[in-house]
């Protein structure tokens, strides 16, 4: 089939992915012991259970469960994501508010690692068992290793702490887009992408070494080409394939490991909002979180797929 | 002066089973123009020689002693940058498996048209269109189009000719072919190898051609090495390898070739395999497996003697062999004879009547 | 589970050990479904029900596993107890809502643990023991053991409700209280450990701050508190806040605050949580205002007082009642607010239940059927900030906006009806007669009609409806999740009155009318630790709410100031008063000797806190006491950690009954 039927095919099984993801996270929250309300009252003595049941009622936080997600979800489908409880607002609207933030974020713990990741691969594949190799590998296995807020803490301290490097909040009053906005980004891109991009130069320095003992490499080189070109050109493309693969995978990783960051950061994102929304229980804000970070975690997916046929002809959906 | 010219060229490769002398002291030449054959099994150190000739040779393997002299320069003796202009450019290669000499992520058109930017200093425009040209002249049909497919979407054949039309690019001097027909089955194999001679003459470019296959080499070349074991083994022109071989392991060459109409069940092999280059036999390395052995050949390695003069062979003798037989150190001598027989007529040719089909 | 293995090998009950390991394997495969938190459920269960009770006591502590403060308390006080080798105690920790859902059931009485948690306490005296002990609280918050002494519940009553002299003499109340906290003391239901600082941090440049027991008035207060002379300056020149005085007050700078939570809501009578209330009381203020020890002050009032009172139950408004349905939860089908319910009515129990709602309440006060009337005296030209003049009826309006929202049941099981005497002044009416009248029946904040009018939670400048207030700074800016900014408030009603006309006003005449500071930055920083760092990066000037760990390090240092003070927050524990041997006072007296106080202060709060050596904090010694002095000497005796002298009670206890000890 042609590119943009298997696209659109992959976008339809969206659906019903989505919906199975609802229907589980619906359940696990529902059976997780307490509900906005408690939250809400916490342990106030003048409140009786009375009380409670007739606040409970008010926002139609009584009645059995699947009565319950059978509201929620025909209100989605017309595009009703519902309210908070806590403080009234609407739902869809806190999500859309703090996407810029959340992407912004995003871009860069990708930028970082990729951008980390890819060179050192290449070079770690190119000095094979040298030095410069072994240095490498073992950056990489501290970066897969070291926990994320650790390593964001250390990051505040050393750099914005005791360097005076960066600041320990973001320049709030500035736009996503302001240079002060960006280079303060830098931390929190750093520590998400870690992980990420220990594993990604991993994967490219296999691949690529592998490549390298291609014959077509050995072509290349007779052809009179000079090194930097035959890797850079000819054994990296191949190689990138399966890196691919794997930064698709890693977007859960960074999805979640923004939910750390974001606390840690101070970053208002949809990580630090996620983590208020369990606190207190607030489901209809769990369910849009999940449901966005679904939604973007499959269309990685996608795009990595996307990739693959751009960039080996061999796979070509026709 | 010769174009290409060897001298006492030694590879190794030092791997972890010990030290493999892949090239032993090997010498010879080809002149400009001139077709030159390259004959032996597997393992033979046919394809190292050539990969040392572009200097491509890569750890655990080593040049460690010769001379390369290519229009009379060492090419062992040259700065990186002065090999690589060689490589593609005045020297090309072709591959045995040409699916895996070509990068499948880029078009074979971009490819072709890679050599020319780099070497020749073409714009895209111009090495397209060259590259159009030549991809129509190693016998592509709707070469425009077909500048823009990938290797995948050629059949083994095409994959060759484009190749060939790879290493033809920026019309070198010597041509290097490794095996270039292995792969393909024998209706195309006889193409690609017309192709080459005629390119070859068109182009007044030298070929030396690597090969296990001693029809091939008897089609088109002019001249024939064989090697045994990372050595020269015997050297002649090609009519007289064919109606006079020298070497008791050419000799099972030849007869080890298979013939169409033979009848017989099993193919004619020379016993035994080749040995292990990390451990050769004492002697002659040929020994074990020739049928005309005696006790001087296991302890004294014999030279490569020029077979007129009786004297060591040089890079210029044009018929040699390492064989005892040469230095009269062999007592019974070599008993075999050599018949070539028309396969149409059945009468037995000469070398003077060559010509037509030529089936030994 | 911190199971102690100091188990006497000399007579081991095999029939309690098989039965303990049988009850361990269920409870295991229980506890992982019914109690989440860590371990088992119910490993040290008192006697496993018909079993001999015998001495090593086995005993369960639990407390709720996501304050790691309290899990050590209560790990402290079990180590204190299995010491004296009476005990053998084991620590439980549950997940908050499992364990507030566990321990607020009335079975929970019946298992015979030791349960500790935290409550937060005001400047009601009450709010130390009625909660806890009163039999109404059982089976909600906060009586977990289910202690009910009908003389108890009496004299909590009466130091509260019913009297007139009570209601007006701070003294008598403190009285009727002492006599609480003595049959406290002998009965010894529950230990109370210690009373919570509340600290705030804040930079060399902030000068004249003080702290305030309540988190959600620390900002304001610190400000502009004309009642305690308490204003706040910035002063950038490098003087250190130690060597200033009012003398040196410098006019206007921008104080950037850090505060640990988003503003959910500007909507007063929508919002619930501390950051929220904080933010609202920079622009809003009410009839009356309070200080540090809780004396209440008239401040948007000029004056008020106590005009009647009657001495009535609620009962009294039976004939006022109407009868309205209720569901099986317990769900009242009504519009109106529901301001007395019939006291002998249960609407989970009963079809139909007998309300009174504001148009009955209006009618009975018509006919003098109230328990009490308070009448305010408004200052007149008191404006908005948008020019606004204030008028009885925005008082009326405003505490009607309070009707149905989130924080109706506070407001309503105190205030019975306001209305409008004239343009400047109000009535407001008690349900009963009520020592916290004076603070709870004013204690709402005043909207404009537009904003009296609104739906609820619709005061949202996120929604373009901009809050507006009479207090003295305006909101300026707020971004959701970022920072909210304040600028002061030119229009402020006091500047035109003046501090010093204020009736009750006798501090110095040159005392600022308003806050001096121009503009309040609040940025909002949940993680303390990143709190902690932007301080200390001088990026925010003061902030609360810190560990104290952290709170060790700023005090230590130069550059930054702790300012501390005694909130409400206490924890205590309760024992299980209705299993045996708990029902023997002298072994609860004898625990609660066992309570390290003074270690729990000084190793898990690193002396960040208070030891509870009576049952009040300084700032409900108010009314909490007549002679606290006299109080402390008596009472604190009963809690020193005294290991001797509850080794003592225990043998009595076991003598007394023939406990076999092992």
């Amino acid at each position: 089939m042609s590119l943009r039927r298997f696209i659109l095919k992959r976008l339809l099984a969206i659906i019903p992915i989505l919906f199975g993801v609802s229907v589980i996270t619906f359940a696990m929250v529902h059976l997780t012991p307490g509900d906005p309300i408690d939250q809400m009252i916490g342990l106030n003595p003048d409140i009786t259970p009375a009380d409670e049941a007739q606040i409970r009622a008010r926002y139609g936080l009584d009645g059995p469960i699947y009565e319950q997600y059978l509201t929620w979800m025909s209100n989605v489908l017309v595009g009703d994501f519902g309210e908070v409880v806590y403080s009234g607002r609407d739902v869809s609207t806190i999500v859309i508010e703090r996407l810029p933030e959340t992407i912004a974020l995003g871009i860069f713990g990708w930028v970082f690692a990729l951008g980390i990741a890819i060179p050192t691969g290449i070079y770690a594949a190119v000095n094979k068992d040298k030095f410069g190799d072994t240095v490498s590998r073992f950056v990489a296995l501290s970066g897969i290793s070291i926990p994320n807020f650790w390593l964001g803490l250390m990051l505040i301290l050393v750099m914005a702490l005791w360097l005076g490097l960066w600041p320990v909040l973001a320049p709030s009053r500035l736009p996503l887009y302001h240079p002060e906005m960006l280079w303060f980004l830098i931390l929190p891109g750093v520590t998400i992408g870690t992980a990420a991009a220990a594993s990604i130069m991993r994967v490219m320095r296999t691949a690529m070494a592998e490549e390298m003992n291609k014959e077509y490499v050995t072509a290349a080189r007779a052809k009179g080409l000079p090194e930097r070109k035959v890797v850079l050109k000819h054994v990296l493309r191949n190689s990138l394939i399966s890196v691919v693969t794997l930064a698709a995978t890693l977007t859960a990783g960074i999805v979640s490991g923004s939910i750390v960051v974001e606390v840690v950061f101070n970053w208002p994102g949809l990580g630090r909002e996620f983590i208020n929304a369990i606190d207190r229980r607030e489901v209809n804000l769990i369910m849009a979180i999940t449901l966005f970070t679904g939604v973007a975690i499959i269309i990685a997916n996608l795009i990595a797929d996307i990739l693959y046929a751009v960039l080996d002809p061999r796979i070509r959906y026709d | 002066m010769a174009l290409l010219e060897i001298k006492d060229l030694t590879v190794r490769f030092y791997t972890q089973e010990g030290v493999v002398t892949a090239v032993d002291n090997l010498s010879y030449q080809i002149k400009r123009g001139e077709k030159f054959g390259v004959v032996g099994e597997s393992g033979a150190g046919k394809s190292v020689t050539a990969l040392s000739l572009m200097r491509l040779i890569d750890s655990p393997g080593r040049i460690e002693s010769g001379e390369i002299l290519f229009k009379g320069q060492n090419i062992l003796d040259m700065t990186e940058k002065e090999v690589r202009s060689l490589r593609g450019n005045e020297i090309s290669m072709i591959f045995q498996d040409a699916q895996t000499a070509l990068n499948p992520v880029y078009t074979v058109g971009e490819q072709i048209s890679e050599a020319m930017r780099h070497h020749l200093g073409y714009s895209n425009e111009e090495a397209r269109e060259r590259s159009i040209q030549l991809l129509d002249q190693v016998g592509i049909p709707e070469a425009e189009t077909r500048y823009s497919d990938y290797p995948h979407e050629f059949s083994g054949g095409m994959q060759q000719r484009a190749v060939i039309a790879m290493a033809l690019s920026c019309d070198p001097d010597l041509l290097l072919c490794d095996e270039p027909t292995t792969a393909l089955d024998v209706t195309i194999e006889t193409q690609i190898l017309d192709l080459i001679e005629e390119l070859a003459d068109e182009f007044d470019t030298a070929v030396q051609l690597i090969t296990h296959d001693l029809g091939v080499v008897a089609d088109i070349c002019d001249r024939v090495m064989v090697m045994y074991a990372g050595k020269p083994v015997e050297k002649a022109p090609v009519e007289e390898l064919y109606y006079d071989p020298k070497h008791p392991y050419t000799v099972g060459l030849m007869s080890s070739i298979p013939r169409v109409g033979d009848t017989r069940d099993r193919l004619q092999t020379i016993p035994g395999t080749m040995p292990d280059l990390v451990e050769l036999p004492p002697g002659c390395s040929f020994h074990p497996r020739c049928p005309f052995a005696e006790d001087a050949c296991t302890t004294t390695e014999p030279a490569l003697i020029d077979i007129e003069s009786s004297d060591e062979a040089t890079v210029d003798s044009s018929r040699a062999a390492a064989c005892l037989e040469y230095t009269d150190q062999l007592q019974n001598g070599l008993d075999y004879e050599v018949r070539v027989v028309d396969e149409n007529t059945g009468s037995e040719m000469n070398p003077t009547q060559t010509g037509g089909s030529q089936n030994v | 589970m911190s199971q102690d293995t100091k188990r006497s090998s000399k007579v081991l009950n095999r029939r309690r050990l098989l039965q303990g390991a049988g009850a361990a394997g269920v409870a295991a495969l229980a506890g992982c479904s019914s109690n989440g938190g860590n371990g088992n459920g119910n490993g040290g269960n008192g006697n496993g029900g018909t079993d001999q009770i015998q001495f090593p006591l086995e005993i369960q502590l639990e407390t709720n596993a996501d304050n790691d403060d309290r899990v050590q308390l209560v790990e402290l006080i079990a180590e204190s107890m299995e010491q004296t080798g009476y005990f053998e105690t084991s620590v439980e920790t549950y997940e908050w809502n499992t364990y507030s859902g566990r321990v607020l059931d009335t079975e929970y009485a019946d298992e015979g643990h030791i349960p500790c948690i935290g409550l937060s306490g005001t400047f009601n005296p009450g709010s130390f023991c009625d909660a806890l002990h009163h039999s109404s609280n059982h089976g909600q918050c906060c009586n977990l053991v289910g202690v009910s002494n009908a003389e108890l519940d009496d004299m909590i009553d009466s130091a509260r409700f019913g009297s007139t002299e009570i209601a007006e003499d701070p003294e008598a109340r403190g009285a009727a209280y002492d006599e609480v906290w003595r049959m406290l003391a002998d009965e010894r239901y529950s230990s109370i450990t210690h009373f919570g600082l509340n600290t705030a941090v804040a930079n060399m440049n902030v000068h004249g701050f003080a702290s305030y027991p309540f988190d959600e008035t620390v900002y304001s207060y610190a400000l502009h508190a004309p009642f305690d002379e308490q204003v706040a300056w910035l002063d950038e020149s490098g003087a250190s806040p130690n060597d200033t005085d009012l003398s040196d007050l410098q006019e206007g700078g921008t104080l950037r605050v850090g505060v640990g939570a988003n503003i959910d809501s500007f909507d007063p009578p929508y919002s619930t949580d501390t950051t929220s209330t904080m933010a609202q009381g920079f622009i809003f203020e009410g009839l009356t205002a309070t200080d540090a020890e809780g004396i209440v002050y008239p401040w948007l009032a000029e004056s008020y007082e106590l005009v009647d009172t009657n001495d009535i139950e609620r009962v009294a408004y039976e004939d006022y009642m109407i009868t309205v349905d209720a569901d099986e939860d317990g769900v009242i089908d009504t519009e109106e607010q529901v301001i007395v319910q019939h006291p002998e009515d249960d609407p989970v129990a009963d079809d139909e239940v007998r309300v009174l709602t504001p148009e009955e309440a209006a009618d009975a006060v018509a006919d003098d059927v109230f328990g009490m009337q308070y009448r305010y005296e408004l200052h007149e030209g008191v404006e908005f900030s948008n020019g606004e003049e204030l008028t009885a009826e925005h008082v009326v309006n405003s505490l009607r906006r309070y009707e149905n929202s989130d924080l109706s049941a506070q407001t309503f099981d105190s205030v019975l009806h306001i209305e409008e005497v004239d343009e400047y002044t109000v009535d407001i009416f008690g349900q009963v007669v009520d020592a916290e009248g004076e603070r709870e029946l004013p204690g709402f904040l005043i909207f404009t009609e537009e904003q009296a009018q609104a739906e609820g939670g619709e005061i949202d400048p996120r929604q373009e409806f901009t809050p507006i207030g009479t207090g003295p700074y305006v909101l300026d800016d707020f971004s959701d999740e970022q920072f909210a900014e304040y600028e002061r408030n030119d229009n402020y009603w006091l500047e035109d009155i003046g501090v010093e006309n204020l009736e009750w006003f006798d501090g110095p005449s040159d005392f600022p009318n308003a806050p001096v500071i121009e503009r309040l930055e609040l940025e909002i920083i949940p993680d303390n630790a990143t709190r902690s760092a932007a301080l200390q990066n001088d990026e925010i000037d003061v902030t609360t709410g810190l560990t104290s760990a952290t709170l060790d390090d700023f005090d230590e240092s130069d550059d930054f100031f702790v300012y501390s003070v005694e909130a409400g927050g206490y924890d205590y524990i309760q024992y299980p008063l209705d299993v045996e041997p708990w029902d023997d006072k002298r072994l609860r007296q004898a625990v609660n000797h066992l309570v390290p106080r003074e270690a729990i202060v000084s190793n898990i709060f690193a002396g960040w806190a208070s030891e509870a050596w009576t049952d009040i904090p300084e700032l409900a010694r108010g009314a909490g006491t007549a002679d606290f002095d006299a109080l402390e000497d008596e009472i604190r005796p009963t809690n020193e950690f005294d290991p001797e002298r509850a080794a003592e009670l225990i043998e009595e206890v076991i003598e007394d009954r023939g406990y076999p000890m092992n």
